[in-house]
C-alpha cells in the first residue's frame, strides 16, 4: 500500500471517529464498555486476591494443626489426614475459568483418594449460571456486541444514504474505505484492551511469566480482530443498516451464546464419561484382590512375609529388626495407590477427551477458541485442575508413606501388637510428635508459561484461520462494493 | 376472511423474500431442535446410568453380605445407593444436574469422611453451560423476537414509504396487524 493510499485510510478512520463523537449512541456504548471492563477488572482482582489469600492461610493452618498433634500411633495420624488447597494463578484475576466449578480443597488421608470438594458454584444461586462479571466474560461476550453496535452501519450507512457512490466515484478504492473503517474499529479494540493489558502486566509482579501475559493479550487482540472483520464484512454485504444489524446480532447470538453450550453438550453426549461412583465399583473389585493393609494375617501378604524373613535371615516376624505391621501398611499403601492412580488417570483422560471435543468447536466459533485459549494460558483450565489432583496425590502418598516409615522404624513390633492390652501399653505404642514434621509445605503452582502457551497453539490457529477466511471474504466483497 | 388471508399471504411473501430472516428462522428452528434432542439423549443417558448403578450396587451389597456376618462390619462395608431420577419433563429443563451431584452412595458409619466424596462432572464443560429447551426459550427467544421486530416500523420510515403505506392501507390492522402476526408466527 502506497503512502498516499495509507493516508486515505487514516482520513476515513478519522472521519468515522468524528461520526462516533457526534452520535450519542456510539459514545454511550463506548463509555459503558469501558466502565464495565474497568469495574470487572477491579472486582475480579479483589475477589481472586482474597481467595488466594484465604487459601494460602488455610493451607498454613492445616499444616500447623497437623504438626501440632500430640504423641500418637502413626496409623492414627494416617487417618487424621491433611488438607491441600488450590491457590489460583496470578493471571486468574482476569479469567477465573473453572476455579468456581471445581472443588478447590481436598482432604488427604491414607488408603483413599478423595474428590476435590467445596466448589463455589455449588454455593451460589441460580443467577450466577449466566456467568459472573469477569473481565474474560466482558471481553469475550460483551465486547463483540459493543463492536457490532458501533460498527454495524460502517459501510451500509454510506450505502443507505447514497454517499457510497460519491466516495467510490471520486477514486477511493473499496478496499481503502473498508480498511479505514477497520482502522477506526481497531482503535476501539485497542481502547477495550487497555485495562486488560494493564492489569495483565500487573500480574508480572506476582510472579507470572511474560510469555503467558503476552499470549493472553495477543489472544484477545486476535479474537476482537475477528469480530472487527465480521462487522466489516456484514456491513459491506448488506444493502441496509437493519439487515446488517440483524445479521450481526444473530451471528453474535450464535457464536457467543449458543456455540459454547452446543460444544459442551455435544462433548458430553459424544464422549460420555462414567462418574466417580460408577468407576468406584471397578476400583473396589480390583482393591479386593490386594488385601487389607490393617490385617497382617491377610493371605495376600503371605509372599511378602516370606520374602522379608529371607531378607533379614530370621525365622519369625517377632525377630525382625523392623516393625512388620508398618511394613505391611507401607507395602499395601503402595499397591493400593498404584491401582487408585490407574483409575484416576483413566478418569482424567476421559475428561480430557471430552474437553478436546468441545475445543474442536473453536473452528466454527471464535468464542470457543478464545475461551479455551484464555483458560489454558491463564492456568484455570481442566489441565491445571488435573495437575492439582496429581500433585495432591503425590503429597498424600508422601506423607502417608512417611508416617509408615516412622511406624516401621520408631515403633517396636511387640509394643505395637500389645497396644490394646491396657492403658500403659497404649501409651507405649505411640511415637513422639516430633515425627509429624515429615509433612512438606505445599503450595500449588500452575504449569510453566511455556507449557501453557504451547497448549494454547491450536486455539491460536483457530483464531488465525478465522482472520484469514474473513480477510479473504472482505477482499472479495471490497472489489464489488457497489 | 379472504381479505384478511390476502394480507397475511402478502406479508408471508415479504418475509420469505428477506433471505436473512429466513436464515434466522431456520437457525432458530435448528437450535431448538438440537436443544430438545440433546435434552432427550441426556435424560436417556442418566436413566441408563441409574440402571447400571442399581445393578452394580446390588452385586456389591450381596458380596458384602456374604463376606461379613457381624452387624458392625455389615454397616461399615455396605453402601446404599441414592439418586434422583430425571422427571418426565427433565429433557426440556436439565437444571443444574451438571453442577450438583444427583447420585450418591451412602454408608451408615463414618459419616464425616463422606463429605469428601462427590460425583462431579467435567468442570470445563459445566462452566460453558448446557443448552436445553428452557435456555432457548428464556434466553434466545427474546433476542430472536427483538431481531424480528426491531425495525417493524422503522424500516418503512427509512425507506420513505411509511406515510404512504399508512394513508393507503384500508385499516391499521390490515397493514401492521398482518405483519406482526406473520412475524410472530415465524
Amino acid at each position: 500500500m502506497s503512502i498516499n493510499n495509507f493516508s486515505k485510510v487514516v482520513i476515513v478512520a478519522k472521519d468515522e471517529w468524528r461520526y462516533w463523537l457526534r452520535s450519542k449512541l456510539a459514545m454511550t456504548i463506548l463509555a459503558i464498555g469501558l466502565v464495565l471492563t474497568l469495574t470487572s477488572v477491579i472486582v475480579t482482582a479483589i475477589t481472586m486476591m482474597e481467595l488466594s489469600h484465604t487459601r494460602h492461610e488455610l493451607q498454613t493452618s492445616a499444616e500447623q494443626s497437623f504438626v501440632d498433634q500430640p504423641d500418637r500411633h502413626p496409623q492414627r495420624m494416617v487417618h487424621y489426614g491433611h488438607y491441600a488447597f488450590r491457590t489460583p494463578s496470578p493471571l486468574s484475576t482476569l479469567d477465573p475459568g473453572i476455579d468456581a466449578y471445581t472443588g478447590n480443597s481436598i482432604f488427604l488421608e491414607g488408603h483413599r483418594q478423595n474428590s476435590a470438594m467445596f466448589a463455589d458454584s455449588r454455593q451460589g444461586t441460580a443467577l450466577t449460571k449466566l456467568g459472573s462479571l469477569t473481565p474474560a466474560f466482558i471481553v469475550q461476550t460483551l465486547a463483540p456486541l459493543l463492536l457490532i453496535l458501533i460498527g454495524y452501519s460502517a459501510i451500509s450507512r454510506e450505502r443507505e444514504s447514497q454517499t457510497l457512490s460519491y466516495l467510490l466515484s471520486q477514486g477511493t478504492l473499496g478496499g481503502t474505505l473498508i480498511a479505514g473503517k477497520g482502522l477506526a474499529l481497531m482503535s476501539v479494540v485497542g481502547l477495550i484492551l487497555i485495562p486488560l493489558t494493564v492489569s495483565a502486566l500487573f500480574t508480572l509482579g506476582s510472579g507470572e511469566g511474560l510469555l503467558a501475559v503476552a499470549s493472553f493479550v495477543l489472544g484477545y487482540a486476535l479474537y476482537l480482530t475477528v469480530w472487527v472483520l465480521l462487522v466489516l464484512l456484514a456491513s459491506s454485504v448488506f444493502s441496509k443498516n437493519s439487515g446488517s444489524f440483524t445479521a450481526l446480532a444473530f451471528v453474535w447470538i450464535l457464536l457467543c451464546i449458543v456455540m459454547p453450550r452446543v460444544a459442551s453438550t455435544t462433548a458430553s453426549t459424544a464422549v460420555p464419561s462414567a462418574g466417580k461412583i460408577e468407576t468406584d465399583f471397578a476400583v473396589k473389585a480390583e482393591l479386593r484382590k490386594l488385601g487389607d493393609g490393617h490385617n497382617t494375617n491377610d493371605p495376600a501378604f503371605k509372599q511378602f512375609k516370606q520374602s522379608l524373613l529371607t531378607k533379614y535371615n530370621v525365622s519369625s516376624i517377632d525377630d525382625l529388626p523392623v516393625n512388620f505391621r508398618g511394613l505391611v501398611a507401607s507395602e499395601s499403601e503402595a499397591k493400593l495407590t498404584s491401582v487408585l492412580n490407574k483409575f484416576a488417570q483413566q478418569r482424567m483422560q476421559a475428561e480430557l477427551n471430552q474437553t478436546k471435543v468441545s475445543r474442536y468447536f473453536g473452528w466454527v466459533s471464535p468464542m470457543v477458541a478464545i475461551r479455551s485459549l484464555s483458560m489454558i494460558v491463564v492456568g484455570t483450565s481442566i489441565e491445571t485442575h488435573h495437575r492439582f489432583l496429581r500433585e495432591t496425590e503425590q503429597l498424600r502418598f508422601d506423607f502417608v508413606q512417611g508416617l509408615n516409615k516412622v511406624h516401621v522404624e520408631k515403633l517396636s513390633y511387640q509394643d505395637d501388637m500389645n497396644r490394646n492390652a491396657d492403658t500403659a501399653a497404649t501409651q507405649k505404642a505411640r511415637v513422639s510428635a516430633k515425627n509429624w514434621q515429615i509433612l512438606q509445605d505445599f503450595t500449588f503452582n500452575v504449569d510453566t508459561p511455556e507449557i501453557r502457551t504451547q497448549r494454547s497453539i491450536p486455539a491460536f490457529l483457530q483464531l488465525l484461520l478465522w482472520i484469514g477466511v474473513l480477510l479473504g471474504g472482505i477482499k472479495f466483497v471490497g472489489r464489488r462494493l457497489l | 376472511m379472504s381479505y384478511l388471508l390476502k394480507q397475511l399471504v402478502r406479508e408471508w411473501r415479504f418475509l420469505l423474500r428477506q433471505k436473512y430472516l429466513v436464515v434466522l428462522l431456520v437457525c432458530t428452528f435448528v437450535m431448538s431442535g438440537f436443544a430438545v434432542y440433546s435434552g432427550l439423549s441426556e435424560v436417556t443417558q442418566q436413566k441408563q446410568t441409574i440402571e447400571r448403578l442399581k445393578a452394580a450396587d446390588l452385586t456389591d451389597l450381596t458380596n458384602v453380605q456374604h463376606k461379613y456376618d457381624d452387624a458392625g462390619s455389615l454397616a461399615y462395608y455396605s453402601f446404599h445407593l441414592t439418586y434422583s431420577s430425571p422427571s418426565n419433563l427433565a429433557f426440556a429443563a436439565l437444571g443444574e444436574r451438571d453442577i450438583y451431584p444427583w447420585k450418591h452412595r451412602l454408608n451408615l458409619l463414618a459419616l464425616e469422611g463422606q463429605i469428601y466424596e462427590s460425583d462431579a462432572q467435567n468442570a470445563e464443560l459445566a462452566q460453558a453451560g448446557k443448552i436445553d429447551f428452557v435456555f432457548v426459550l428464556s434466553a434466545l427467544a427474546p433476542l430472536v423476537i427483538i431481531l424480528l421486530f426491531h425495525d417493524l416500523f422503522a424500516s418503512e420510515r427509512t425507506s420513505g414509504r411509511h406515510d404512504l403505506l399508512v394513508t393507503t392501507a384500508k385499516s391499521y390492522f390490515a397493514l401492521w396487524g398482518a405483519r406482526i402476526t406473520v412475524r410472530f408466527i415465524g
